[in-house]
């Protein structure tokens, strides 16, 4: 049986953060559904070495 | 910044700044909108990529600066037809470019108008708890860590992004089962919930029909065929196109699969997608027989009768019923077959007559406008080049063109490796090209919003004496471009002018794949291309299986190119 949370997605109305690309906002928004926008930057990228430097120390 | 070069009446300049950053699609709104400054001939702002730092070449730009920009350098090219208007533009653009700033996260607010507050994402999931799915378009590398927080806040989301690796995919999609969450995606592109299309989708009528798709623009020409034929879909769930391989193991088609099943007010599945790993196919296929309620339609692209695990009948046809479950479950090989099985069976439960006449050709018909194609070409045109922009049509033509053999065929994302192209930007013979694909989307917004390479592309093919035939997807509705057809007639038209000037005939066949509501206005589409001499064919299929019959050696056998990939029950014909 599916978790009774997925079945509700397909029986309420939308409610969207949309995280990325502004023109999917605007496709939601003249659809007239409930959409936020988080305009994502990327953060600093560390390559695996730091990664595993700052493991280390942190 | 280099010194304005003069060049035939014209200035161009090009400034390379470093380390410096901006979304593709922010960089193609930039850029149109500097286009229609007066006096500017061309503005290409891009981030400094390989595929790009080539189309800017190709657009008649000096190599010197663009070759020594990196991947993280924004390149601004700019083409004027004075230099004190070239000088003038620069400081314009720095000015948008820091008004487009912003670091960090910025927010709209859901009366949708804007803000210029900020917050952080974890305090706006805490303060709004009625959010009940993300659309997440981010770079890759970024996804797993932000679908794992979401996955923490019991948010479903729909992933776009691609270069999520397989790894990252499966532990992903595990993780969200055990706490109750839907993904869609890593490279979901089309999602329909409700009747309300999430990313590209069109505005299409809600209806009893259900998708579960593999194959983002395979949802959107299943749902917008079906709209056509007047059948609604309520909901399309994409998977993306790794969920049904052996390594995911299709835990998420499967799961969708089940959410539709509950669904009251649904009465046809269909499954859209390449041949699954055959335990996802085996899965899918017990499932319905032994505990579905509805009918189905499993509609496996390219899929061959004589490797199907399951036991189906003999016929020939390109859709085929399983012989114990003959009223519940159809299969299906190309999309267009798909949505004649789909109308067949809403036909049966309504006990009314199916409505499909608005997207079938008659065998006759398609022969005749073939012949006279090919009646048109000199002997040395021989081959064929498809230029898509969606990634289903480019697979649905090669299954079919390689079905009606017609060789050699080659592509950038081929059927087999034999058929892999050595540079996807330089077609040979048969070429399909899926323009969506990796080598031409990095730092680029994908095809379906920026036409920039498949204009030039258009250019280049119909220079080539050997060419018969240019195929051509237009993809219409939300999250496209807002004029797909119009940004790229005037290479069309100059396409043809250039081959008839050489004394020849080019072909070019469309298929525009959208319905009456979408923004961009579908029968306008039509007339435009229509004006300009492209024959346009009502699905993908059809337009592949009329390419094939323009550079087919022999001249095609239509009846069987239909019982093979179209189906065979309309008014008559194949019955």
């Amino acid at each position: 049986m599916t978790n009774t949370k997925k079945k509700l997605l397909l029986d309420s109305d939308l409610r969207v953060i949309n995280i990325g690309m502004n023109i999917f906002y605007d496709a939601l928004k003249v659809q007239n559904v409930k959409v936020i926008q988080v305009d994502w930057k990327p953060g600093p990228v560390l390559d695996k070495l730091s990664e595993e430097i700052l493991s280390k120390i942190m | 910044m280099g010194k304005p070069i003069p060049s035939a009446d014209t200035y161009h300049n090009v400034l390379v700044k470093h380390n410096y950053y901006r979304d593709s699609l922010e960089l193609l709104r930039l850029s149109d909108e500097i286009k229609r400054y007066p006096g500017i001939m061309e503005a290409s702002l891009v981030m400094g990529t390989k595929t790009n730092k080539e189309i800017l070449i190709k657009l008649g730009f000096p190599t010197g600066h663009i070759a020594k920009a990196e991947s993280s350098d924004m390149i601004i090219a700019l083409r004027a037809k004075d230099e004190a208007l070239l000088l003038s533009t620069i400081p314009k653009i720095e000015v948008i470019l820091r008004g487009t700033g912003a670091g960090g996260e910025q927010t709209q607010d859901l009366d949708h108008s804007s803000t210029n507050d900020r917050h952080d994402l974890e305090s706006m999931l805490s303060s709004d708890k009625e959010i009940n799915i993300a659309l997440i378009s981010v770079p890759g590398e970024h996804v797993k860590g932000l679908s794992f927080k979401l996955i923490d806040e019991g948010i479903h989301q729909q992933i776009f992004s691609d270069h999520v690796t397989m790894d990252d995919e499966l532990e992903i999609k595990r993780y969200a089962l055990k706490n109750h969450v839907l993904i869609l995606g890593p490279g979901a592109g089309t999602s329909i919930i409700n009747g309300k299309g999430i990313g590209f989708s069109n505005a299409v009528t809600t209806g009893p029909v259900a998708i579960v798709a593999a194959a983002g623009t395979g949802l959107q020409e299943v749902s917008t065929l079906l709209d056509h034929c007047g059948i609604g879909v309520r909901h399309g769930l994409g998977v993306g196109g790794n969920d049904p391989k052996e390594k995911i193991g299709g835990l998420m088609m499967s799961e969708a699969f089940k959410m539709l099943e509950e669904c009251e007010d649904i009465d046809v599945i269909n499954i859209v997608s390449k041949p699954p790993a055959a335990s996802v196919k085996q899965n899918i296929i017990d499932h319905a027989a032994k505990y579905g309620r509805k009918k189905y339609v499993m509609t496996f692209i390219g899929s061959n009768a004589s490797t199907e695990k399951i036991k189906v009948n003999k016929v020939r046809s390109s859709t085929r019923r399983l012989p114990r479950h003959s009223n519940k479950i159809t299969i299906a090989n190309t999309l267009t077959s798909s949505v004649f099985a789909t109308a067949k069976h809403i036909a049966n439960l309504n006990k009314s007559e199916s409505s499909t006449d608005p997207i079938y050709v008659k065998i006759e018909d398609l022969k005749r406008i073939v012949m006279a194609e090919r009646k048109r070409l000199r002997n040395e045109q021989k081959y064929l080049r498809a230029l898509y922009t969606g990634g289903t049509f480019a697979y649905e033509s090669q299954v079919i063109l390689n079905g009606l053999a017609i060789r050699p065929l080659y592509s950038n994302a081929p059927l087999n490796k034999a058929q892999l192209l050595q540079e996807a930007t330089r077609s040979f013979k048969n070429s399909v090209i899926d323009l969506g694909e990796e080598e031409f989307t990095k730092g680029r917004a994908h095809p379906m919003i920026d036409p920039t390479i498949r204009k030039l592309r258009i250019n280049e093919e119909a220079s080539y004496d050997d060419v018969a035939v240019i195929v051509l997807d237009f993809v219409l509705g939300y999250g496209s471009n807002p004029d797909p057809v119009g940004s790229v007639i005037d290479e069309i038209r100059n396409a043809k002018l250039l081959a008839s000037e050489a004394k020849r005939h080019l072909s070019v066949l469309a298929h525009v794949c959208g319905t009456r509501r979408d923004p961009q206005g579908y029968d306008r589409s039509l007339t435009i291309l229509k004006d300009a001499g492209v024959l346009v064919l009502p699905t993908n299929a059809f337009a592949a299986i009329a390419a094939a019959g323009i550079v087919a050696k022999r001249p095609l056998d239509f009846r069987e190119a239909y019982s093979l990939f179209i189906g065979g029950t309309h008014q008559g014909e194949l019955t």
